[in-house]
């Protein structure tokens, strides 16, 4: 059976007038047919340009993608036909018109004939309770019933992809809860949809998720379930060592360490190598560590434990 | 091919946004009438002072009545794609409209259609206003031709507006030059006076204008009652700006799209 979303290597760059930005960097992921997925991560992570590349509102720099089985580049008409998109923007509607007249509109943009968009407009204003306000203008309109009709425009024809940014942003608590839970309980539990939700509410992605992929600067730094990456990241340090001068080499052989999960260079000049060490326990760099640096003589100017932000906000927030 | 459905879907949408604004929507249909009343006053005005550059076509109320109302549909009709898509980018509705399964032209272009539809209406009640109250003379008219040479200067004119679309989808702001469209129509196209009276130079930068070739033609076809056979050279001139104007404007259009989606800004405004 074909994927919901694959990416390989997808990759983009805005360019600025101050320069040019790496707003994805190398994201390969793959999300099955009737998973919810969260794509979790602070502002700026990633998550919105995304979602855009996987609805065809921009085209990638480099690396492909397809959404439903159709490339998002080649065949970006077959691609929207089969997606539903909910914008974290709740000023997406024509304001003047009512909330049945924005929605029998876009209907007719999905292909449905009137008299289909009509019968399922009602259907959907009905299911989420917006058949009193149904008449009146969306300006009238709170943001919770904003963002419920926003997610009625997404399933209008029937789509089975649907893309969530940041759906409860700006709602209150009760009003986010409600549409939390219609969102599982309906669109998978009851519809069988692929939902990918770009969120940075911790609460939020544990609610929700099969599984989530953590993007920080761009790049996809975990994918695993809410539990395993929460349980992961309780377990996880990451050391950060500024070592004297340009080397060469040492993170094969940090690999080779039963102790050492992951090492990654960040930076390198001529006078200064700073490397990212993730260790498979939370205790500090034991001897074989600095035994390595000794063998290759390497001068440590300086050895600490990384703020690691995503990992700070997981430890923090987790409810486990 | 484009369903008739959306189509629709596009011109009911922008008729209940306009008709929202209860005022402004009457106040376009009470300054139609107005402008009737101006252009009564002015044949007045100048009845027995009218110079000789008008004899082949008639009387002034006719010719002022013609020149004006096609050439406000025209203006609307170089103008509204751009004004219609900067409108759906302040409102932010231009992304939910692009991630439907609608062309990504139609889901740019087809804000407008409701203007064009408002447009034709108004010209219609202008006509029949002209002609009923002030006695516009359409005894001769040969509307088949007058309807030919409308329909080329539309999608001439609409190759201009879909510059304009490609310059807001671009740039975010509407074309800098729009305020060129107005002069030059209203002064060298021959709105209010025929283009031959014009001095030599200018005279030159008017037949370089589609509308100029457009309303002379459509007054010898209303006024005259010249037929298609009879009025080739215009139907030829605005079918090469056709040829020219069309594909430069969808090209330039195609880049436009390409690059704001490039970019990651074609919601932005």
């Amino acid at each position: 059976m074909l994927s919901a979303i694959t990416t390989l290597h997808l990759a983009h760059n805005f360019r600025t007038a101050r320069g040019s930005v790496d707003a994805l960097r190398d994201v390969t992921l793959t999300i099955e047919r009737g998973e919810f997925f969260g794509l979790f991560g602070p502002n700026g992570a990633g998550k919105t340009t995304l979602i855009r590349i996987l609805s065809t509102l921009i085209i990638p720099s480099t690396g492909s993608a397809s959404v439903n089985g159709f490339d998002v580049v080649r065949e970006p008409d077959r691609v929207r036909a089969s997606i539903g998109l909910v914008f974290s923007n709740e000023n997406s509607f024509y304001g003047r018109l009512t909330g049945r007249q924005n929605l029998e509109f876009f209907a007719a943009l999905q292909n449905l004939s009137a008299k289909e968009a009509r019968r399922r407009t009602a259907e959907l204003l009905d299911f989420f309770n917006l058949t009193t306000a149904a008449d009146k203008p969306m300006q009238s309109y709170s943001t919770g019933m904003r963002q419920k009709l926003n997610v009625t425009r997404a399933l209008l024809h029937n789509p089975p992809l649907i893309f969530l940014d940041e759906p409860t942003k700006g709602m209150d608590v009760l009003a986010a809860e409600s549409l939390r839970s219609l969102l599982r309980a309906e669109l998978v539990g009851r519809q069988g949809k692929t939902v990918l939700l770009t969120t940075h509410d911790l609460q939020e992605m544990e609610l929700l998720c099969d599984r989530v992929g953590i993007l920080e600067n761009g790049k996809l730094r975990a994918v695993g379930s809410p539990a395993d990456l929460i349980r992961e990241a309780n377990t996880t340090v990451v050391y950060r060592l500024e070592l004297v001068g340009h080397v060469n080499g040492l993170v094969d052989r940090f690999l080779q360490l039963s102790t050492v999960r992951s090492a990654e260079v960040v930076s390198q000049t001529e006078a200064l190598t700073i490397l990212d060490l993730t260790l498979t326990d939370s205790s500090a760099p034991g001897p074989e560590v600095w035994q390595t640096l000794a063998a290759q003589n390497i001068n440590v100017k300086r050895c600490a434990p990384k703020d690691d932000g995503l990992v700070t906000l997981l430890k923090q927030n987790s409810t486990q | 091919m484009i369903p008739a459905s959306k189509l629709f879907a596009f011109t009911k949408r922008g008729f209940l946004h306009a008709s929202s604004y209860r005022l402004n929507f009457v106040g376009t249909y009470l300054s139609g009438v107005l402008v009737i009343i101006f252009f009564a006053v002015l044949a007045r005005f100048y009845q027995n002072a009218q110079p000789a550059a008008l004899a082949p076509y008639g009387d002034y109320f006719t010719f002022l009545l013609i020149g004006g109302v096609f050439a406000r549909y025209f203006s609307v009709g170089m103008r509204h794609f751009g004004r219609e898509l900067e409108h759906e980018l302040a409102a932010g509705t231009i992304e939910p409209v692009m991630v439907t399964a609608t062309s990504p032209a139609l889901a740019l272009l087809g804000p407008s259609l409701w203007m064009l539809i408002e447009g034709l209406v108004l010209m219609a009640i202008q006509f029949a206003i002209g002609a009923v109250v002030f006695g516009a003379d359409f005894s001769r008219a040969d509307w088949s031709a007058a309807i030919v040479l409308s329909l080329l200067t539309i999608t001439a004119l609409n190759g201009w507006g879909i510059f304009s679309a490609a310059f807001v989808l671009a740039f975010k702001r509407a074309d800098p030059l729009s305020w060129l469209v107005d002069v030059t129509i209203y002064m060298l196209a021959g709105v209010y006076f025929p283009v031959s009276v014009l001095p030599a130079g200018l005279r030159w930068a008017a037949y370089l204008l589609p509308l100029s070739h457009s309303l002379e033609g459509l007054r010898f076809a209303l006024m005259r009652g010249a037929t298609l056979n009879e009025l080739w050279p215009y139907v030829f001139i605005l079918f090469l700006f056709n040829v020219i104007l069309l594909p430069a404007s969808l090209f330039a259009f195609r880049v436009a799209l390409n690059r704001v989606k490039r970019e990651g800004s074609l919601g932005h405004y």
